[in-house]
Protein backbone atom coordinates (compact mmCIF):
# COMPACT_ATOMS: atom_id res chain seq x y z
CA UNK A 1 0.00 0.00 0.00
CA UNK A 2 1.35 3.33 -1.10
CA UNK A 3 0.74 6.08 1.37
CA UNK A 4 0.95 9.95 0.47
CA UNK A 5 2.67 11.68 3.27
CA UNK A 6 2.03 14.26 4.86
CA UNK A 7 -1.46 13.14 6.34
CA UNK A 8 -2.61 14.15 10.04
CA UNK A 9 -4.63 11.89 12.39
CA UNK A 10 -6.71 14.41 14.26
CA UNK A 11 -9.24 13.52 17.42
CA UNK A 12 -10.64 14.91 20.15
CA UNK A 13 -11.13 13.41 23.42
CA UNK A 14 -12.98 13.23 25.82
CA UNK A 15 -10.34 14.35 29.53
CA UNK A 16 -11.07 10.33 30.33
CA UNK A 17 -7.49 8.32 30.82
CA UNK A 18 -9.65 5.39 29.73
CA UNK A 19 -9.99 6.77 26.14
CA UNK A 20 -6.08 6.93 26.26
CA UNK A 21 -5.24 3.00 24.91
CA UNK A 22 -7.35 3.26 22.35
CA UNK A 23 -6.05 5.90 20.57
CA UNK A 24 -2.68 5.89 20.85
CA UNK A 25 -2.82 2.08 19.64
CA UNK A 26 -4.42 3.46 16.59
CA UNK A 27 -1.65 6.01 16.19
CA UNK A 28 0.89 3.02 16.94
CA UNK A 29 -1.11 0.98 13.78
CA UNK A 30 -0.77 3.81 11.56
CA UNK A 31 2.83 4.50 11.77
CA UNK A 32 3.82 0.59 11.01
CA UNK A 33 0.81 0.80 7.86
CA UNK A 34 2.95 3.87 6.67
CA UNK A 35 6.22 2.11 6.82
CA UNK A 36 7.56 2.75 10.17
CA UNK A 37 9.27 0.18 12.16
CA UNK A 38 7.95 -1.27 14.97
CA UNK A 39 10.17 0.05 17.58
CA UNK A 40 9.05 4.11 15.78
CA UNK A 41 5.32 2.89 16.19
CA UNK A 42 6.15 1.76 19.61
CA UNK A 43 8.35 4.72 21.15
CA UNK A 44 5.94 7.10 19.16
CA UNK A 45 3.26 5.48 21.24
CA UNK A 46 4.82 6.14 24.73
CA UNK A 47 5.43 9.51 23.72
CA UNK A 48 1.56 10.25 23.11
CA UNK A 49 0.25 7.92 25.94
CA UNK A 50 2.63 10.03 28.07
CA UNK A 51 1.57 13.33 26.86
CA UNK A 52 -2.13 12.83 26.95
CA UNK A 53 -2.47 11.81 30.22
CA UNK A 54 -0.24 14.78 31.49
CA UNK A 55 -2.81 16.86 29.24
CA UNK A 56 -6.15 14.99 31.29
CA UNK A 57 -4.69 14.83 34.62
CA UNK A 58 -3.01 17.82 34.92
CA UNK A 59 -4.14 20.30 32.03
CA UNK A 60 -8.18 19.23 32.64
CA UNK A 61 -7.53 18.37 35.70
CA UNK A 62 -9.61 14.96 35.19
CA UNK A 63 -12.46 17.05 34.12
CA UNK A 64 -14.66 14.93 31.82
CA UNK A 65 -16.88 17.89 30.46
CA UNK A 66 -13.75 19.17 29.32
CA UNK A 67 -11.53 17.99 25.94
CA UNK A 68 -7.91 17.01 24.96
CA UNK A 69 -6.82 17.51 21.40
CA UNK A 70 -4.59 15.28 19.85
CA UNK A 71 -3.02 15.54 15.94
CA UNK A 72 -0.05 13.31 14.67
CA UNK A 73 1.19 14.70 12.00
CA UNK A 74 3.01 11.93 9.86
CA UNK A 75 5.39 12.68 7.34
CA UNK A 76 7.51 10.67 5.83
CA UNK A 77 10.56 11.42 8.16
CA UNK A 78 9.15 12.29 11.22
CA UNK A 79 6.07 12.54 13.19
CA UNK A 80 4.80 15.45 14.89
CA UNK A 81 2.00 15.06 18.05
CA UNK A 82 0.53 17.80 19.43
CA UNK A 83 -2.02 17.90 22.26
CA UNK A 84 -3.64 20.67 23.46
CA UNK A 85 -5.25 20.55 26.73
CA UNK A 86 -6.86 23.66 29.10
CA UNK A 87 -4.10 23.98 30.98
CA UNK A 88 -5.00 23.79 34.37
CA UNK A 89 -4.18 25.79 37.23
CA UNK A 90 -1.05 27.79 37.33
CA UNK A 91 0.74 25.22 39.55
CA UNK A 92 0.80 23.03 37.01
CA UNK A 93 1.48 25.64 33.97
CA UNK A 94 4.50 26.43 35.82
CA UNK A 95 5.09 22.56 36.89
CA UNK A 96 4.83 21.78 32.99
CA UNK A 97 7.21 24.47 31.89
CA UNK A 98 9.44 23.56 33.94
CA UNK A 99 9.42 19.86 33.07
CA UNK A 100 9.55 21.14 29.41
CA UNK A 101 12.13 23.70 29.23
CA UNK A 102 15.01 21.68 32.08
CA UNK A 103 17.56 19.43 29.74
CA UNK A 104 16.93 16.30 28.52
CA UNK A 105 18.33 14.04 31.84
CA UNK A 106 21.59 12.74 31.34
CA UNK A 107 21.31 10.13 33.81
CA UNK A 108 19.36 7.47 35.17
CA UNK A 109 15.31 8.28 35.38
CA UNK A 110 14.06 5.84 37.90
CA UNK A 111 15.00 4.98 41.16
CA UNK A 112 13.75 2.81 43.59
CA UNK A 113 11.89 5.24 45.72
CA UNK A 114 10.45 7.25 42.92
CA UNK A 115 7.57 5.47 41.44
CA UNK A 116 5.96 8.73 39.43
CA UNK A 117 6.52 11.44 37.52
CA UNK A 118 8.75 9.97 34.31
CA UNK A 119 6.34 10.36 31.50
CA UNK A 120 7.65 13.71 30.47
CA UNK A 121 11.03 12.92 30.94
CA UNK A 122 11.06 9.80 29.31
CA UNK A 123 9.18 12.04 26.35
CA UNK A 124 12.33 14.28 26.15
CA UNK A 125 14.59 11.14 25.92
CA UNK A 126 12.64 9.93 23.26
CA UNK A 127 12.07 12.85 20.57
CA UNK A 128 14.20 15.31 19.02
CA UNK A 129 12.31 18.12 20.42
CA UNK A 130 9.46 18.78 22.35
CA UNK A 131 8.00 22.39 22.64
CA UNK A 132 5.07 23.76 25.20
CA UNK A 133 3.22 26.82 23.84
CA UNK A 134 0.64 28.42 26.85
CA UNK A 135 -1.87 31.19 25.37
CA UNK A 136 -2.91 34.16 26.84
CA UNK A 137 -6.10 32.05 27.99
CA UNK A 138 -4.17 29.42 29.60
CA UNK A 139 -4.63 26.72 26.90
CA UNK A 140 -1.53 24.47 26.62
CA UNK A 141 -0.24 23.03 23.67
CA UNK A 142 2.94 20.65 23.41
CA UNK A 143 4.75 19.71 20.52
CA UNK A 144 6.98 16.52 20.35
CA UNK A 145 9.37 16.03 17.00
CA UNK A 146 10.01 12.53 16.43
CA UNK A 147 12.40 11.39 13.40
CA UNK A 148 12.19 8.38 12.01
CA UNK A 149 15.47 6.39 13.03
CA UNK A 150 16.95 5.32 9.68
CA UNK A 151 17.00 8.75 8.29
CA UNK A 152 17.87 10.54 11.20
CA UNK B 1 -13.92 1.03 30.24
CA UNK B 2 -12.40 -2.37 30.76
CA UNK B 3 -8.69 -3.08 31.90
CA UNK B 4 -6.40 -4.13 29.33
CA UNK B 5 -4.41 -6.26 31.14
CA UNK B 6 -4.84 -9.98 32.70
CA UNK B 7 -2.90 -11.33 35.58
CA UNK B 8 -3.06 -14.93 35.72
CA UNK B 9 -1.19 -16.99 38.92
CA UNK B 10 0.77 -20.33 39.08
CA UNK B 11 2.29 -22.20 41.89
CA UNK B 12 6.31 -22.42 41.79
CA UNK B 13 6.63 -26.39 42.93
CA UNK B 14 8.26 -26.39 46.25
CA UNK B 15 7.95 -22.41 46.76
CA UNK B 16 5.28 -22.18 48.84
CA UNK B 17 6.04 -18.12 49.42
CA UNK B 18 6.45 -17.94 45.69
CA UNK B 19 4.28 -17.53 42.24
CA UNK B 20 4.59 -17.04 38.81
CA UNK B 21 2.48 -14.17 37.53
CA UNK B 22 1.67 -13.46 34.06
CA UNK B 23 0.79 -10.32 32.91
CA UNK B 24 -0.95 -10.03 29.94
CA UNK B 25 -1.83 -7.05 27.96
CA UNK B 26 -0.32 -3.60 28.15
CA UNK B 27 0.49 -2.19 31.78
CA UNK B 28 -0.63 1.68 31.96
CA UNK B 29 -2.26 4.36 33.81
CA UNK B 30 -5.55 2.29 32.99
CA UNK B 31 -5.00 -0.83 34.84
CA UNK B 32 -1.82 0.06 37.86
CA UNK B 33 -4.79 0.14 40.46
CA UNK B 34 -6.08 -3.06 39.25
CA UNK B 35 -2.36 -4.56 39.03
CA UNK B 36 -0.92 -2.81 42.76
CA UNK B 37 -4.35 -4.62 44.22
CA UNK B 38 -3.34 -7.98 42.84
CA UNK B 39 0.48 -8.03 43.17
CA UNK B 40 0.41 -6.18 47.02
CA UNK B 41 -2.84 -9.03 47.60
CA UNK B 42 0.02 -11.50 47.06
CA UNK B 43 2.57 -9.89 49.37
CA UNK B 44 -0.20 -9.72 52.02
CA UNK B 45 -1.19 -13.60 52.16
CA UNK B 46 2.69 -14.19 52.34
CA UNK B 47 3.74 -14.53 48.50
CA UNK B 48 6.41 -12.32 48.71
CA UNK B 49 8.45 -14.03 46.01
CA UNK B 50 6.89 -12.93 42.47
CA UNK B 51 8.13 -14.04 39.34
CA UNK B 52 6.55 -11.85 36.38
CA UNK B 53 6.47 -13.32 32.98
CA UNK B 54 6.01 -10.59 30.55
CA UNK B 55 5.93 -12.65 27.79
CA UNK B 56 2.80 -11.96 26.81
CA UNK B 57 3.09 -8.17 27.98
CA UNK B 58 3.02 -6.33 24.69
CA UNK B 59 3.73 -2.76 26.34
CA UNK B 60 4.47 -0.59 29.27
CA UNK B 61 4.01 3.57 29.70
CA UNK B 62 6.12 5.59 32.61
CA UNK B 63 3.20 4.74 34.80
CA UNK B 64 3.54 1.40 34.52
CA UNK B 65 7.35 0.86 34.38
CA UNK B 66 6.88 3.01 37.97
CA UNK B 67 5.11 0.34 39.24
CA UNK B 68 7.33 -2.15 38.65
CA UNK B 69 10.16 -0.27 40.23
CA UNK B 70 7.64 0.15 43.21
CA UNK B 71 6.74 -3.52 43.61
CA UNK B 72 10.17 -4.47 43.13
CA UNK B 73 11.33 -2.70 45.80
CA UNK B 74 8.02 -3.36 48.65
CA UNK B 75 9.05 -6.76 47.98
CA UNK B 76 12.66 -6.34 48.79
CA UNK B 77 11.45 -4.45 52.05
CA UNK B 78 9.11 -7.79 52.57
CA UNK B 79 12.34 -10.38 52.59
CA UNK B 80 11.16 -11.37 49.24
CA UNK B 81 11.76 -10.53 45.23
CA UNK B 82 10.13 -9.13 42.19
CA UNK B 83 12.01 -10.70 39.46
CA UNK B 84 10.86 -10.19 36.29
CA UNK B 85 11.16 -12.80 32.74
CA UNK B 86 10.61 -12.71 28.77
CA UNK B 87 10.75 -9.45 28.17
CA UNK B 88 9.73 -8.13 25.03
CA UNK B 89 12.43 -5.95 22.44
CA UNK B 90 10.34 -2.85 23.53
CA UNK B 91 9.67 -3.19 26.60
CA UNK B 92 13.15 -3.84 28.15
CA UNK B 93 14.61 -1.18 26.15
CA UNK B 94 12.07 1.38 27.34
CA UNK B 95 13.55 0.20 30.71
CA UNK B 96 17.03 0.20 29.82
CA UNK B 97 15.93 4.23 28.48
CA UNK B 98 15.17 5.09 31.82
CA UNK B 99 18.36 3.55 33.64
CA UNK B 100 16.47 0.98 35.33
CA UNK B 101 17.94 -2.87 34.19
CA UNK B 102 20.00 -2.50 36.97
CA UNK B 103 17.50 -1.46 39.52
CA UNK B 104 14.83 -4.48 38.34
CA UNK B 105 15.92 -8.16 38.59
CA UNK B 106 15.64 -9.22 34.83
CA UNK B 107 16.23 -12.96 33.71
CA UNK B 108 15.77 -14.10 29.95
CA UNK B 109 14.05 -17.13 31.12
CA UNK B 110 11.32 -18.55 33.58
CA UNK B 111 13.93 -21.44 34.56
CA UNK B 112 16.86 -19.26 35.73
CA UNK B 113 14.01 -16.97 37.50
CA UNK B 114 13.01 -20.21 39.45
CA UNK B 115 16.51 -21.02 40.09
CA UNK B 116 17.43 -17.71 40.90
CA UNK B 117 14.48 -18.25 44.40
CA UNK B 118 16.51 -18.70 47.58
Amino acid sequence: MSVAFPYTIGVKLQSDPDVIPAMRKFISEALQVSGFSAKFAFRTEIIVDAVCNNAIIYGNESNADSEVEVSCKVHEDRVEVVVKDRGGSVENIERLKEAVNCSKPEGPLADDSEPAGMGLEIVKLLSETIELDVDENNLTSIRVVRKREDTA
Amino acid sequence: METQIQLTCEDVPGKADARIVRFIGDLDATNVDFTTEKIFGYFDEGLVKIIADFKQLRYVNSTGLGVLLHFNKSAKEKAGCFKIVNLNENVYEIIEIIGATSLLDIYDELDEAVAALV
